[in-house]
């Protein structure tokens, strides 16, 4: 009976510890998927080519709840766009060219980019 | 059950333990290496570059080679009134006769210094740290020199990583 008890609180633990090791697993590899900088060099990228294939008098939508995360700040300086996604701030933005002034302009609950 | 194969017993579930870390580990590492993309967008943006030159290029057709379009090095972009983009290089050659060309360029120096990539024998670390997007196309342009004729232009675009 001691040896039967004792084997089955080994076994136990041993589910015990080797889920946890997987649960860390699980969550460490999802949380590298959905990492912040990934998502905010993605946006910034795309953004960057619409505006550079974007004729004139072109308006760009963002959402501040989009499908990348919250989207906190989207800056255009010296044509540069730099987009805050999450809790990640951008540190130089991307570069792009573009024949029009370019420019963004927050709402409530988008940001707008103008081509003009 | 005695003390030795207590002992026994739990270093062999340490030693389960250990391994199963390792496996978690090796795995993590090799998702890793495939979550951790870069998004490259260079040969994208390089021909976007390059169709805006095309088509600012034919708009101003015939092209009026004089001394004010020769002196237009390192102002290719300000001709075609396109703004930032300073990590590109662009490059019209224009083949004036057998042998005769027009080569008129912008950040040159940009140019050599990403064509290290074509060099197999230079170590990586003198590289840059990605690979340049890269746009060359071939065309047909009405220019106007001494009288209107058509010319073979070639455009080629570099653009780099980050500057």
């Amino acid at each position: 009976m001691g040896k039967r008890g004792s084997n089955l609180q080994q076994t136990i633990v041993h589910i015990i510890l080797v889920a946890l090791i997987l649960a860390l697993l699980v969550f460490a590899v999802l949380g590298r998927g959905n990492n912040s900088e990934i998502k905010k060099e993605l946006l910034e990228k795309q953004t960057a080519m619409l505006i550079e294939a974007s004729p004139q008098n072109t308006q760009l939508e963002i959402n501040k709840q989009n499908v990348n995360g919250l989207i906190k700040n989207v800056e255009i300086k010296d044509y540069r766009i730099s987009i805050d996604v999450g809790s990640v701030e951008s540190e130089k933005g991307y570069m792009f060219f573009s024949k029009y002034d370019v420019s963004v302009k927050e709402e409530e609950t988008k940001f707008i980019i103008k081509i003009e | 059950m005695n003390k030795k194969a207590q002992t026994g017993e739990a270093i062999l579930m340490i030693v389960k333990l250990f391994l199963i870390m390792v496996i978690a580990f090796s795995i993590y590492f090799i998702a890793s290496l495939f979550l951790d993309y870069h998004i490259d967008t260079l040969n994208v943006e390089a021909s976007l570059l390059g169709e805006e030159i095309l088509n600012c290029l034919s708009s101003k057709e015939p092209l009026v080679i004089d001394d004010e379009f020769k002196s237009r090095q390192d102002e290719i972009k300000k001709y075609c009134g396109i703004n930032g983009g300073n990590n590109s290089y662009i490059g019209i050659n224009i083949t004036l006769a057998e042998g005769e060309y027009l080569l008129l360029e912008e950040n040159k120096e940009l140019k050599e210094s990403l064509y290290l990539y074509e060099t197999p024998y230079i170590e990586t670390s003198v590289k840059n740290s990605r690979a340049p997007g890269k746009y060359t196309k071939e065309t047909n342009i009405t220019v106007l020199t001494e009288e209107e004729e058509k010319l073979v232009l070639n455009l080629e675009i570099l653009i780099a990583n980050e500057v």
